[in-house]
C-alpha cells in the first residue's frame, strides 16, 4: 500500500510524511534522468547541470499486517518518469499546497487528473498564517467539484491522519461509483440467464 | 502516455534547448562529463551527500535503464538464501547484505545512497539471479488497490485505529 504526497519545494511534504511514518523519513535520490542519460554527450552535460530531486520515504504499520508506504515527492516536470512508477498501484495522492505559492502544485494536480489517480488537496496551515477561503483555493486550482480539499497541519499526526482518511474515503466513493457503473442493480431473471455482467468476477464479494 | 503532454519522458532530455553554461565545464572536451573526477565544477558542492563518489548512475547499472515490471519503489525485497545464478557486482552484494531484513526498494536505495531508479534495476538483477524474492507490498498482492474495495476497507480501518490511538 502506498500513498504519494506531492507538492512544491518547502511546502511541508517531509513534515507530513514524518507525522504519519513510524520511522524517521528517509531520503532517496529520485532523479531518474541521470540514468537514462549518458547515451550522448549533450544529455550527459545536461544531467550534470540539472538539480537532483530528493524523494522522502516513510512507512506506517497498520492493523492486519498492512504496511503503508509514504512517498513525498516534489511536483517537478522533469520528475515525470518516476511519477509513473510512483502512482502505479498507489492508493492515491495528497497534494500539499502552500497558499502563498499556490502555482507550485499545478504540475502535481495536472498529473493526477490526467492519470486519473484519486487525489485530494491539503492546504498546509502554517503557523500564524491566515488562509484564504477554501473555495478560492479550489477556484485557483481549477479543481473539479468532487475533489476534496482540506486544511491540514502537517506537523500534527492527528491532522495528517485525517487528511489520509479523507483521501481513502474519496477513493472509496470513487470505487463505489465505478462499481455501480459496471454492475447496475441486477434484474433478477434476465441477468441470471445471461450470466454475470463483465467485471463482476472482480467484485470482492464474489457475486 | 505522458501526463500533460509536456513532462519529461524516460530517455529523453527534458528542456532539450538548454545549454550548459560556458566555462563551468571543459566544453571543448569530447566527453566533458568524464572530467568530473579530475576537476569538480564550482557548483559541485550542491550534490547530495548520498551521491556515491561521483560515479554516474548509469555506470552502476552497466548502462541499462530498463526496470522489470515487477519491481516498484515499494516492492519488498527479501533474500532467498540460494546461490546466485549469475555473477554479481559490488553494488549487488551491498544490496544483498542490506536485504537480510526484508526492506522496500526505496529503503534500500536510501540506506545505500543510490538513486531509486538504479536500486530498482539492481534489485531486478538480484531477482533474476534467484537470490532475492520480490513481494508485492500491496497487502495480499491482488493488484490495483484502487479496484479492491475489501482491501481499501482494511486500510481505512487500519488508519482509523491509528487515529483513535492518537486522539486518546
Amino acid at each position: 500500500m502506498k500513498v504519494v504526497i506531492a507538492g512544491g519545494f518547502g511546502v511541508g511534504k517531509t513534515t507530513l510524511v514524518a507525522s504519519i511514518s513510524d520511522i524517521p523519513p528517509l531520503t532517496t535520490e529520485g532523479h531518474m534522468t541521470t540514468v537514462a542519460a549518458g547515451v550522448d554527450d549533450r544529455t550527459a552535460v545536461q544531467a550534470k547541470t540539472s538539480t537532483t530531486v530528493a524523494m522522502d520515504f516513510g512507512r506506517a504499520r497498520l492493523d492486519g499486517d498492512i504496511i503503508l508506504y509514504l512517498f513525498g515527492t516534489p511536483g517537478q516536470d522533469r520528475f515525470g518518469f518516476m511519477w509513473d512508477n510512483l502512482v502505479k498501484g498507489a492508493l492515491g495522492a495528497i497534494v500539499l499546497v502552500d497558499t502563498r505559492r499556490i502555482d507550485d502544485c499545478y504540475p502535481a494536480v495536472d498529473f493526477f487528473e490526467h492519470r486519473q489517480v484519486p487525489f485530494i488537496v491539503g492546504v498546509n496551515q502554517f503557523e500564524g498564517q491566515e488562509l484564504p477561503p477554501l473555495d478560492d483555493v479550489r477556484w485557483a486550482l481549477d479543481l473539479g467539484p468532487t475533489t476534496p480539499i482540506v486544511v491540514v497541519d502537517a506537523r500534527s499526526r492527528l491532522s495528517a491522519l485525517d487528511a489520509l482518511l479523507t483521501l481513502l474515503m474519496h477513493n472509496m466513493s470513487q470505487l463505489e461509483a465505478r462499481l455501480a457503473e459496471i454492475a447496475p442493480p441486477p434484474v433478477p431473471t434476465r441477468s441470471r440467464l445471461i450470466g454475470p455482467a463483465p467485471g463482476w468476477d472482480r467484485s470482492p464479494t464474489g457475486l | 502516455m505522458t501526463p500533460g503532454g509536456d513532462t519529461g519522458r524516460p530517455g529523453q532530455p527534458e528542456g532539450g534547448d538548454r545549454q550548459p553554461s560556458a566555462g563551468t565545464w571543459a566544453d571543448d572536451a569530447p566527453r566533458p562529463f568524464l572530467d568530473r573526477t579530475l576537476s569538480p565544477p564550482p557548483g559541485g558542492s550542491d550534490r547530495p551527500p548520498t551521491d556515491p563518489g561521483g560515479v554516474r548512475p548509469y555506470l552502476l547499472t552497466g548502462g541499462r535503464t530498463t526496470i522489470r515490471p515487477d519491481v516498484n519503489v515499494e516492492t519488498i525485497v527479501s533474500v532467498t538464501g540460494k546461490s546466485p545464478t549469475r555473477q554479481l557486482d559490488e553494488e549487488h552484494l551491498r544490496l544483498l547484505r542490506l536485504a537480510g531484513e526484508p526492506l522496500a526498494v526505496a529503503e534500500l536505495s536510501a540506506h545505500l545512497g543510490i538513486p531509486i531508479g538504479v536500486a530498482m534495476i539492481l534489485v531486478g538483477d538480484l531477482a533474476e539471479a534467484g537470490v532475492v524474492r520480490l513481494n508485492d507490498a500491496s497487502g495480499d498482492g491482488s493488484g490495483e488497490p484502487t479496484q479492491d474495495a475489501a482491501l481499501l476497507r482494511k486500510v481505512v480501518n487500519g488508519v482509523l485505529k491509528l487515529r483513535e490511538a492518537e486522539s486518546l
